[in-house]
C-alpha cells in the first residue's frame, strides 16, 4: 500500500475545492497564456479583462457583476478539453469565450454542444461554426478568411485585376486561406494563375517567388501566412524586383512585419480591422467611437497599444454581456438565443450581425484596406 | 500484482459524479500507455527515444482515418493501426538500432519530426494543420454499449491501462526483463552470454510503439477530433520527463509520474508565461535529489522525517 498513499493524496487535492454561492455571472474563457500561441491568448485575455472591468464599473448586468474565469489551455488541444470540462462543471460558467487556437476550439465543440453552453470562439477557421445546424452553440468573433478574401476580390474587380498569383505558408491559417481562395476566386471570376506553398519556418522564399515571377500574365500577387515568413516574402519579393502589387492577408497587421521587413514592407496592401487607422476614419464610421474608446482605455490600463487580437477578446466579452442583458437571464439557452439575434453591433474588430444561418457575424464593412507607407500603416485610398 | 489490484480503486472515480475529474484521469490513463512504452525501451532497456509521439500520433491518425475515410469499425481501426505501427517500428528498429547514445536520440527525434510533417502535409488523409474532425465514438452495438461519455469511456481507458501494466510487469519480471536491464548496463556483456541484443531491442521497440499507438487510437475516438499538435515533439519530451520523474524503471512510479505531470500543471496554469520556469525547477529538484523518481524519493524523505521525529536528533545514523 505504501506506494498508493501519494496517489490518494493527489486525488484528494483534485476532489477538494468545490463550488461557491454566486451573486455574480460567471463566464469562462479559454485563452492560452502559455505555449506557442501565448502571444495571441495573452492579448485576447487582456482585451476580455478590459471589457469586464468596463462592464462592472458601469454597474454590471442588472446589478450582477461579471466574473471572468480563465483557464490557460497552453495552446494544447488535450488541455482545452480538460479546461472546458472544469469551467462548465466546477466553475459553472454560463457562457464561454476563447480559444484563439482553432485546433483548441475544434477539440471542444462536441463538449459544448452536448453541455449546451454558448461559446464565442476567437479561432479564425470558418469550419469552427459551419455547418450552423450542427454547431448550434458555437459562434465566432474574429475576421475570417472568407470575409477578407471577398473584400480583396471586390477591390480586384474595381482595379480590373483578373489574374493573380497565390503564395501561402503551410500553417493552419494559411492552408485554410489557400483552400478558400481556390474555392471563392473561380466563383467570382478571378483566375489563380499559379499557387505556391512554402514551409512556415523556411528561411528563404525565393524559389516560390521566382516561379511566380516567371508568369508574366499575373497582375497581382497575394501572400497568405503569419509570423516571420511574411517578412521574408516581402524582402525576397523586392530582391527579385517583382513590380506587381503585393497583397497580404489580415495577418499583416503584425508590427513585427514592419520591424523585420523594413523598407521592403512599404507598399504592401492588406485588408483588416480598423484599429491601426482609427484616426483616419471618417466620423460617420460606426466603429470609430468604439475603437477609439477601446484604444484609449487599453493604453491607460496596460501602458501600450492594443493589437488586433486584444480587440477580438474585447468584442467577444462585450457582445456576450449585451446578449445576457437582452436575454434578461443567465440561462445558457436564453443567452445563446439572444446572442444569435445580435444585429449591426459595432465592435472593435468588425461590425457584427449574427443569425440562425450565420454564426461568424463579422461583416465586410468592418474591414478596411490598408497600406504600409514609410513604415506606417495607413488607410488605403 | 499489487499494482493492478491497487488500480481497481480507481473504478470508483466515475461514480464521484465529476466529469472534470473523470476526464483528467482518462487523460492520465491514456498518457500512461505511451509512458509505459517509453519506460520499457528507455528505462529498462536503455535505448533513448525522442520519437514516441510519432507512434502515438500514427495510432491516432491510423484509427481515425480508418473510421472517417473508410467508414470502418473503430475497434478494428485501432487494432489495425496498432498492428501496422508495430510492423513499421520493427523495420524502423532495424535501421535505427545501428546507432547508439546521442546518435540514436537524434535519429528518433528526426523520425518524430518526419511523421509530424507528414501529418501536416498529407492533407487529403489527415486534414492537414486544421485536423480531422468527426471521429465517431467507440461502441459495442451487440451489448448496446456506447463509450461517448466520460463516465463510460473511463472504463475503456482503464482496461487498456491495466492490460499495459500487467503486460509490462510480466515482461520486466520475466527472464527477458533481466536481459533488458543487462542491455542498459552493458550490451557487450549481455551479447557475450549468447543473447541477440539487436533482435531483443527491436522486439521491445515494437511492443513500446504498439502500446503507444493503441493509446493514440483510443485518444482519437475519445476526443473525436485530432490535429498534428498533440503529436508533436513536445509530447515525446513530455514522455521522457514523465519517466524521469517516475524513476525510469518502475511501473508504479511511472503511473504516479503521469498523474503528477498532468495534475501539477493544472495549478501552474495560473502563472501563465512563468509556468515553464516553475515546472523546470521542479524537474531539476526531482532529478537532482530523487534519482529513483518522485514516488520513491518522496517515500524515502517521508520515512527519514518520521524516523527523525522518533529518534533523538543526530542519532539517525
Amino acid at each position: 500500500m505504501k506506494r498508493w498513499t501519494g496517489l490518494i493524496g493527489a486525488l484528494a487535492i483534485v476532489v477538494g475545492g468545490g463550488a461557491q454561492a454566486q451573486d455574480t455571472i460567471k463566464i469562462g474563457s479559454l485563452f492560452e497564456t502559455s505555449g506557442f500561441l501565448a502571444f495571441l491568448g495573452n492579448q485576447g485575455l487582456e482585451g476580455a479583462n478590459l471589457a469586464v472591468e468596463e462592464i462592472n464599473a458601469s454597474g454590471g448586468i442588472d446589478g450582477k457583476k461579471i466574473d471572468l474565469v480563465n483557464f490557460n489551455t497552453e495552446s494544447d488541444e488535450t488541455k482545452a478539453v480538460i479546461g472546458v470540462k472544469k469551467l462548465i462543471e466546477r466553475d459553472k460558467v454560463v457562457a464561454l469565450i476563447g480559444a484563439m487556437n482553432s485546433g483548441s476550439t475544434f477539440s471542444i465543440i462536441d463538449i459544448v454542444q452536448r453541455a449546451g453552453i454558448p461559446i464565442v470562439s476567437n479561432g479564425a477557421s470558418r469550419a469552427i461554426s459551419t455547418p450552423v445546424n450542427e454547431k448550434k452553440w458555437v459562434f465566432q468573433a474574429p475576421l475570417t478568411d472568407v470575409l477578407v478574401i471577398n473584400v480583396l476580390i471586390d477591390h480586384f474587380k474595381e482595379k480590373g485585376i483578373g489574374k493573380i498569383a497565390l503564395n501561402n505558408a503551410d500553417s493552419g491559417f494559411a492552408t485554410s486561406g489557400m483552400k478558400q481562395w481556390q474555392r471563392i476566386a473561380p466563383e467570382r471570376g478571378i483566375d489563380i494563375v499559379i499557387q505556391q506553398t512554402y514551409g512556415n519556418n523556411d528561411p528563404d522564399m525565393t524559389p516560390q517567388l521566382t516561379n511566380i515571377r516567371a508568369k508574366s500574365e499575373v497582375q497581382a500577387v497575394v501572400q497568405w501566412g503569419t509570423g516571420k515568413g511574411q517578412a521574408i516574402v516581402a524582402k525576397n519579393y523586392r530582391q527579385l524586383g517583382i513590380d506587381k502589387p503585393l497583397y497580404y492577408s489580415h495577418a499583416a497587421s503584425d508590427p513585427n512585419l514592419i520591424k523585420l521587413a523594413g523598407d521592403a514592407a512599404n507598399g504592401i496592401i492588406f485588408p483588416t480591422s480598423k484599429i491601426a487607422v482609427v484616426d483616419e476614419l471618417p466620423d460617420s464610421d460606426p466603429q470609430k467611437k468604439v475603437t477609439a474608446n477601446f484604444i484609449e482605455k487599453f493604453k491607460a490600463k496596460y501602458g501600450r497599444g492594443p493589437a488586433t487580437f486584444a480587440g477580438n477578446g474585447y468584442d467577444s466579452m462585450i457582445m456576450l454581456a449585451d446578449a445576457i442583458r437582452r436575454a434578461g437571464s443567465t440561462d445558457p439557452a436564453k443567452i445563446r438565443d439572444a446572442f444569435e439575434q445580435t444585429v449591426d453591433y459595432p465592435g472593435v474588430t468588425s461590425v457584427y450581425t449574427y443569425s440562425a444561418v450565420d454564426h461568424y457575424g463579422a461583416q465586410p464593412e468592418g474591414v478596411a484596406l490598408q497600406i504600409i507607407e514609410d513604415g506606417k500603416i495607413r488607410l488605403y485610398k | 500484482m499489487k499494482t493492478p489490484l491497487a488500480l481497481v480503486c480507481l473504478l470508483i472515480v466515475p461514480f464521484l459524479g465529476s466529469d472534470y475529474l473523470t476526464n483528467l484521469l482518462i487523460v492520465v490513463m491514456l498518457h500512461a500507455l505511451p509512458a509505459i512504452g517509453v519506460s520499457l525501451l528507455m528505462g529498462y532497456t536503455g535505448q533513448i527515444s525522442l520519437g514516441h509521439a510519432a507512434f502515438y500520433g500514427l495510432g491516432a491518425y491510423g484509427a481515425a482515418a480508418f473510421s472517417v475515410h473508410g467508414g470502418g469499425d473503430p475497434w478494428i481501426g485501432i487494432a489495425l493501426a496498432t498492428f501496422l505501427v508495430g510492423v513499421m517500428s520493427s523495420y524502423l528498429g532495424w535501421v535505427i538500432f545501428r546507432l547508439r547514445g546521442h546518435y540514436l536520440a537524434v535519429a528518433t527525434l528526426g523520425f518524430g519530426f518526419i511523421v509530424n510533417i507528414a501529418f501536416v502535409e498529407l492533407r487529403d488523409w489527415t486534414g492537414g494543420p486544421n485536423g480531422l474532425p468527426g471521429i465517431p465514438p467507440l461502441d459495442i452495438p451487440i451489448l448496446d454499449l456506447s463509450f461517448h461519455t466520460d463516465g463510460t469511456f473511463f472504463y475503456v481507458a482503464w482496461v487498456a491501462m491495466i492490460l499495459a501494466v500487467v503486460m509490462a510487469q510480466n515482461l520486466v519480471n520475466a527472464p527477458v526483463g533481466l536481459v533488458m536491464r543487462g542491455i542498459a548496463e552493458s550490451e557487450r556483456a549481455v551479447s557475450s552470454l549468447g543473447n541477440d541484443v539487436t533482435s531483443l531491442k527491436r522486439k521491445i521497440l515494437v511492443i513500446s510503439a504498439a502500446v503507444s499507438a493503441a493509446s493514440g487510437g483510443l485518444y482519437a475516438h475519445y476526443i473525436g477530433y485530432i490535429s498534428p499538435q498533440p503529436f508533436a515533439i513536445d509530447f515525446s519530451i513530455k514522455l521522457v520527463v514523465i519517466i524521469a520523474i517516475g524513476g525510469f524503471r518502475s511501473i508504479p512510479g511511472i503511473l504516479f509520474a503521469t498523474l503528477f505531470v498532468t495534475v501539477i500543471t493544472e495549478p501552474l496554469q495560473e502563472l501563465g508565461y512563468y509556468d515553464v520556469v516553475v515546472y523546470g525547477l521542479f524537474l531539476v529538484v526531482i532529478i537532482a535529489y530523487m534519482p529513483q523518481g518522485l514516488l520513491q524519493g518522496a517515500y524515502g524523505l517521508g520515512r527519514r522525517m518520521l524516523s527523525g521525529a522518533r529518534a533523538p536528533a543526530g542519532a539517525g545514523r
